[in-house]
């Protein structure tokens, strides 16, 4: 009897800690049929581009898996003015040919980059993002491609072919980009360019000591990678032109106070205090985000003031990891624009941060103007595995923003023989150790978070305070796991709803056609023009619209439901999106009015006859 | 031994004690752990903005303080400030990562239940937060983590500062030969792993200047409740724990330490009876002496000590 009792405790402690494991259990929700379908198509398309990985110098041979891992990109526009987007797809290997994807407007693409002389980029350096923009105002597409170690090219359109426009526009930065953004900061009705870049473009060479460029493929030193992996600051600079408006642009960098030398992934641009001027939203590897807030608004000239949260931390909250994709978009309907942010979560290995969703929840008359919460864990869209691109988006166009996540980081021969004991070896050092490259063990064919599929997070209508989100990806038959980078978001087939091109590391691409159609709900799709032409005062001041639109904002009344889109289709790590808006509207029989905001000031109301029909796409050009 | 004292124990077992106010002494060693954990927490989240919530670290204190304060005043009728539970959760809290914070208050409860309920001879057989850990880490389903330890910046000086006040505080406790034996021997099995070709200098050397090594050096293993007095047999604690660790790591095991330390808490009776035996100590001089014996150590102890 009295040695049983004595098992009495241990019991005990065995009972605790099965029913902690219980609840701690990961439990599948039940997937209700959200009737959401897509089909890869890429091959029957005819836009099959097999990725080719940069190769630096042998001196980084062990660990080149982690510095080839990005360079996958897809640019998307209707270059050729037909009413179907096209996609600008980039290669990285040394004499790889970028492509450019002709949209047929039948549902298949003719590669035509050799014609339009955008082929052949990498002969130096290697070709990292590509965003199409109209930086001449002239109503065409122009072309901006950012490179690692070689010089960033921009390609005038001029009808049947593209011209290096580069140095007469003074925005050849030589550097380190992964990412590339255009809009309006200033509003004056010129598309300003911001660059976002990786690595440091000088760094002391080894013998002299001496600050020299810092060349991948010409290495000084071995000293090249992040100080830490939390709080690294020897990253490159971000570089913003601002456009002059006589072809050519100006470095304002230092000007606007954004000189930070994080290692900028990706830039997100939106408003986010609406208070009608843009704001940059920062993803940084090795360290925190930041959010620059615009002072337009408050200054003649326009700057950027970094937004410190009530905790102390210079982007939206506490995070200080991994930020490797901003996209910026209102995904509860309530006219404030949130931000999602992928990041890593990997089981067993790395638990501490997800994708985050910031909810933006204050109002823009309150002190401050805004308080992010992260809900990403909340509402389920947290779990995006090694995470890259991702987007807000409506694929069944029920009036309600889901989420569409890239992942997936170095694939190895064998899943279960992984990089992440090494990895994390490296993440517990003191600081600097890290930076040298050869301090890492050999990655050789190991895996590092591969094999993962993507994440399509589809929001269901709730009755609680939060958003609630299924993973729905592999049901609506989204079944790939190649490493993601960047995503094309556009309807190309002009069918209403949104189809997915997505640009994977080292392999083919995929072209998801979205076979959903209309089951879920109506839709609208809007092209906006402005006048750069037609200025608009207002207070002593002078503002135009860029021809794209960039920066409009369109709120839309329809069966009750009110929602808000913004002309930000740059957003999304290595990725653009459609220019035309894209509204999901639910059950709505019509639009019962619809405002746009241009940023010249100006507005546009239409209702009631005036209003746009639904389940179709409009131009709509500023009315002055 | 008196034949009335049977029936006038079980006389004062049925009266109920008074609660007994006890106030912490400023000598007691806890009170400097908890003052360097402490100063670590407040500078990662003040100055170095750590990647730990505090809701987080509030969370988990007051799961374990609270536990640890309600378990003293149930058990020995005493209210006094719970600093084992607080050093609990500050170290938990410090150390796991999740994204989900149940994590926290099931490792919390974990940590507190295994100090009363997993002893061996009235002796406390684990380190609590090491046990947490341990624990979660094997019963979470990959929801959690030890966070690698460079979200203070990285920079060096201060995990030397938290080294020099753990080293004294180690002293205090008089754990020191137990602390430089695992660290000796971190660096002997780090030179064996990289004769061996698992990476250079700085790959098998370099964790130690981290957090995650800091932390467990100065919270865990000089655990005087969890680990061996005697100087000899510390020693050889310190590098059993290195050994295990070593082996681990070269069959590239993450958390290896925190698995080291459980292993050997939990063969610690055999481990002191086997070291007593190879190196001719006096019996008695371990918490567990005369482990095949079946009379109590205490009462082992005051044989000994006649």
């Amino acid at each position: 009897m009295k040695k049983a009792k004595s098992f009495v405790p241990a019991a005990a402690m065995l009972v605790l800690l099965l029913v902690g494991s219980w609840i701690l259990r990961p439990v599948d929700a039940e997937l209700p049929d959200l009737g959401i379908s897509f089909t890869e198509v890429a091959q029957e398309a005819h836009c099959l581009n097999n990725h080719s990985k940069v190769e630096l110098d042998t001196r980084f041979n062990n660990i080149m898996p982690w510095l080839s891992s990005v360079g996958a990109a897809v640019a998307t526009g209707d270059f050729d003015g037909d009413g179907f987007v096209d996609y600008y797809a980039t290669n990285c290997g040394r004499n790889s040919q970028n492509r450019l994807f002709r949209n047929l407007g039948n549902g298949a693409f003719e590669d035509v980059a050799a014609a339009w002389g955008v082929a052949d980029q990498n002969r130096t350096g290697a070709s990292m993002d590509a965003i199409f923009l109209d930086y001449d105002n002239d109503g065409d597409q122009d072309l901006y491609l950012v490179k690692w170690a070689a010089t960033n090219v921009l390609f005038e359109n001029v009808g049947g072919r593209f011209e290096d426009r580069t140095e007469a526009a003074g925005v050849g930065y030589w550097g380190y980009a992964n990412s590339v953004v255009s809009f309006d900061y200033d509003r004056d009705g010129l598309p300003d360019i911001l660059v976002g870049n990786y690595f440091a473009e000088k760094i002391a060479d080894e013998n002299s000591g001496q600050m020299v460029r810092n060349d991948l493929w010409d290495p000084v030193t071995s000293k090249v990678m992040h100080s830490t992996f939390t709080h690294a600051t020897n990253g490159g600079r971000n570089v913003l032109y601002k456009n002059l408006g006589n072809g050519s642009f100006r470095d304002v960098t230092y000007d606007v106070g954004i000189g930070h030398t994080g290692w900028t992934l990706d830039i997100g641009v939106g408003d986010l205090n609406n208070d009608g001027w843009t704001d940059l939203y920062v993803s940084n590897d090795f360290g925190a985000d930041e959010i620059y807030f615009n002072t337009g608004a408050e200054q003649q000239e326009p700057a950027f003031m970094m937004h410190i949260d009530p905790d102390g931390h210079p982007g939206a909250g506490n995070d200080w990891w991994k930020g490797m994709n901003c996209d910026i978009g209102d995904v509860n309907n309530d006219g404030r624009q949130d931000v999602y942010v992928t990041n890593i979560l990997a089981h067993r290995y790395k638990t501490d941060e997800g994708n985050m969703l910031w909810l933006n929840t204050a109002d823009a008359e309150m002190d401050g103007g805004v308080k992010f919460l992260n809900i990403g864990e909340d509402v389920a869209v947290h779990d995006g595995g090694w995470g890259w691109g991702g987007r807000f988006c409506d694929v069944n166009n029920d009036g309600l923003m889901d989420v569409f996540a890239l992942n997936g980081f170095a694939t190895g021969k064998d899943r279960d023989n992984t990089y992440w004991f090494a990895l994390q070896e490296m993440v517990t050092q003191t600081k600097n150790n890290a930076s040298d490259t050869e301090v890492w063990p050999d990655m050789g064919d190991r895996d590092l978070s591969g094999y993962e599929p993507s994440r399509l997070f589809i929001q269901q209508a709730s009755d609680a305070d939060m958003p609630k989100f299924y993973e729905y990806a592999v049901p609506a038959g989204i079944t790939d796991i190649l490493n993601g980078r960047g995503i094309g978001l556009a309807d190309y087939d002009n069918d209403g709803d949104l189809d997915f091109y997505v640009a994977n590391q080292g392999a083919v691409n995929c072209l998801y056609r979205n076979e959903t159609g209309n089951k879920s709900g109506a839709w609208l799709g809007l092209q906006l023009v402005g006048r750069p032409d037609a200025p608009n005062h207002v207070g002593g001041r002078t503002f135009a619209t860029t021809h794209d639109a960039d920066g409009v904002r369109v709120e839309v009344w329809a069966a009750g439901q009110y929602f808000v889109n913004e002309q930000n289709e740059v957003n999304g790590f290595a990725g653009q999106g459609d220019k035309r808006l894209h509204f999901g509207l639910g059950q709505a029989a019509e639009i019962d009015r619809m405002v746009i905001n241009w940023p010249s000031g100006r507005t546009t109301t239409l209702e009631g006859d005036q209003a746009p029909t639904i389940n179709a796409y409009h131009v709509i050009e500023e009315s002055i | 031994m008196n034949a009335t004292a049977p029936a006038a124990k079980k006389n004062s077992a049925k009266s109920v004690e008074p609660i007994k106010f006890v106030a912490p002494k400023l000598r007691d060693p806890r009170l400097t752990l908890l003052l360097i954990l402490s100063t670590y927490t407040a500078l990662g989240q003040f100055v170095f903005y750590f990647n730990i919530g505090f809701e987080q670290l509030l969370l988990t204190i007051s799961i374990t303080g609270g536990l640890d304060f309600l378990i003293n005043l149930i058990k020995r009728r005493r209210v006094e400030i719970p600093l084992s539970g607080i050093i609990t959760g500050l170290s938990l809290g410090l150390l796991l990562e999740s994204y989900n914070n149940i994590v926290f208050v099931v490792a919390g409860v974990w940590s507190i239940a295994s100090k009363h309920l997993i002893k061996f001879r009235g002796v406390q057989v684990f380190n609590p937060s090491n046990f947490g850990i341990v624990m979660a880490l094997l019963l979470m389903h990959g929801t959690v983590t030890v966070a690698p330890g460079s979200q203070w910046g990285s920079e060096i000086v201060y995990s030397l500062v938290v080294l020099s006040f753990g080293l004294v505080m180690s002293w205090r406790v008089n754990r020191l030969p137990l602390v430089l034996g695992w660290a000796g021997g971190f660096v002997l099995m780090g030179l064996v792993r990289m004769s061996l070709g698992q990476g250079g200098l700085v790959f098998v050397l370099g964790p130690m200047t981290g957090a995650e090594f800091m932390l467990f050096t100065i919270s865990m293993v000089p655990d005087p409740k969890a680990s061996p007095s005697n100087k000899v047999t510390q020693v050889v604690w310190g590098l059993s724990i290195a050994l295990i660790d070593g082996v681990m790591r070269f069959n590239e095991m993450r958390f290896s330490m925190f698995y080291a330390l459980a292993i050997l808490c939990a063969i610690r009776p055999w481990f002191e009876a086997a070291v007593e035996r190879v190196f001719n100590l006096t019996e008695g001089q371990t918490a567990f002496a005369g482990i095949n014996s079946r009379e109590p150590a205490a009462v082992l102890k005051d044989k000994a000590a006649v």
